[in-house]
């Protein structure tokens, strides 16, 4: 792993964003690349967007957790997955689905680990997809 | 083409504004808050709607719900977006009116033949409706144009037989006037009363009919004279009785009726009360009101109260008392008419 793992960073030793298998920042910009198609342009337009969007997102969610409140978890779950999957992030998107289900089913107990691990995944995501790496 | 694109997700809605900004012809307009796209859609006529299914507030089922609620949203094609692949969510947005799905996270490819397809169709719609719109403006100009020209050569065929009497031809245009005030005055829809209006005029149509020596003698008429006069009724009934239009139908009712009387006194068949037809009934009123207020060569026009007092008097013996009580309250609207149509 050449790049940090944010996990690594919080004091919370559940964290291990991507289950300790945490993509390269080669590989995740790779994967957004490839959900554009190679298209150069439409990244450098999305991928600055993305990074704030999903930010907000994901602050909203650790809120939501924090406040044990399941329609807010499962409507920044959900809204957070649709992000990721715009740039080809689809394991994190995976996590936020788990988290979106189980909000709906108002399933809560356990789940304030898996929001922060989701949370920092994005944070990851985000740190690896730079401006202008298209 | 307008493209109207709502989601939440800025991300999202960028990514699909993007995908549609390629589309030849085609302009994204985005919204992240449902209710300010159903306010633009109020306000314009978007070509494609996009609308994310999961959104808070109001959600894509409830967003295509209310567009398809917009007055000429019928036709529009309205895309939901969902990740979800639920069979009873997908049968409830096509019941609320969605007319196709695109899968989260949208496919470029899939994406952008979707809209492509979506926007050629609503041309064609487009092409269609706008058709069917300019023939249905053709066939009213058309309809207008033979309406005209029916009541053009209606009147030339009332005129042709007025020509040949001291009448003038402002006579039959205000004898039809007054006669479709008392058939609105009796409480007739306007299609009667628009039928006897053009239909009154051909009242005497028979008298092309009538010899020359009998139309046009200057001195009172025999006996046997008088009854050639009174064939003009059947004559004017015979000319017109063949047609089907509805206007020459009542023309030759009218021809056939106007000279009968209530008391059975009249002619040619000395028909009574509600057995003489209604618009012979209004004509005969009508035609007698203008003649009594016209000049002809061998008397002055009288005034409107000397005429009002006779068709009043006449009431329940030569007239038709609904007829003639029709006119109450409507003097001033006859005076009218007799000062726009002046001989």
């Amino acid at each position: 792993m050449t790049e940090p793992s944010l996990a690594r960073t919080q004091p919370d030793p559940v964290l291990e964003p991507f289950d300790g298998r945490a993509p390269s920042a080669a590989d995740t910009r790779a994967d957004a690349m490839a959900r554009f198609e190679g298209d150069e342009v439409f990244y450098d337009r999305i991928v600055p967007l993305f990074r704030q969007a999903a930010s907000e997102q994901a602050a909203a969610l650790r809120r939501a957790s924090d406040d044990a409140d399941a329609t807010a978890l499962q409507h920044w779950a959900h809204t957070l997955k649709g992000s990721l999957l715009t740039v080809g992030a689809s394991a994190a998107a995976a996590h936020a689905e788990e988290i979106e289900r189980a909000a709906m089913a108002h399933r809560l107990e356990g789940i304030a680990p898996r929001v922060r691990r989701l949370v920092a995944e994005t944070a990851l995501i985000v740190a690896h997809l730079t401006p202008g790496a298209g | 083409m307008d493209v109207v694109i709502v989601d939440d997700n800025p991300v999202n809605l960028t990514v699909m504004e993007h995908l549609v900004s390629r589309v030849d012809g085609a302009s994204p307009r985005g919204f992240r808050h449902s209710e300010a796209g159903l306010a633009w859609c109020r306000e314009h006529d978007p070509d494609l709607v996009i609308v994310d299914y999961q959104m808070p507030d109001i959600d894509g089922m409830a967003f295509i719900e209310r567009m398809r609620a917009m007055p000429g949203r019928d036709e529009l094609p309205l895309l939901m977006v969902t990740a979800n692949t639920d069979r009873e969510l997908r049968r409830s947005a096509l019941e609320a009116g969605a007319t196709d799905f695109l899968h989260k996270p949208v496919d470029r490819a899939e994406f952008t033949a979707r809209v492509r397809n979506m926007l050629k169709m609503r041309g064609m719609t487009r092409r269609l409706t706008d058709r069917a719109i300019e023939l249905e403006q053709a066939v009213a100009k058309a309809t207008r144009a033979l309406v005209s020209t029916e009541r053009d050569t209606l009147l030339c065929l009332a005129r042709a037989a007025e020509y040949r009497d001291p009448e003038t031809g402002a006579h039959v245009l205000r004898m039809a006037e007054y006669a479709r005030l008392i058939a609105r005055a009796l409480g007739k829809d306007t299609e009667y009363q628009a039928l006897i209006r053009k239909a009154a005029p051909l009242h005497d149509v028979g008298k092309l009919g009538t010899p020359d020596h009998v139309l046009l003698k200057p001195a009172r008429l025999t006996p046997e004279e008088m009854e050639v006069m009174k064939q003009h009724t059947t004559i004017g009934w015979q000319i017109l009785r063949e047609h089907r239009s509805p206007v020459l139908q009542m023309g030759a009712t009218i021809a056939l009726t106007h000279h009968e009387k209530w008391d059975g006194s009249g002619y040619p068949r000395g028909l009574a009360g509600a057995d003489i037809p209604l618009e012979g009934r209004i004509v005969a009123v009508a035609d007698v009101l203008d003649a009594l207020t016209s000049t002809r060569p061998y008397k002055s026009a009288w005034d409107l109260t000397e005429a009002r007092s006779f068709i009043e008097k006449g009431a329940g013996r030569h007239f038709d008392p609904q007829c003639v009580g029709a006119l109450s309250g409507h003097w001033d609207e006859i005076r009218s008419i007799r000062e726009e149509l002046r001989d």
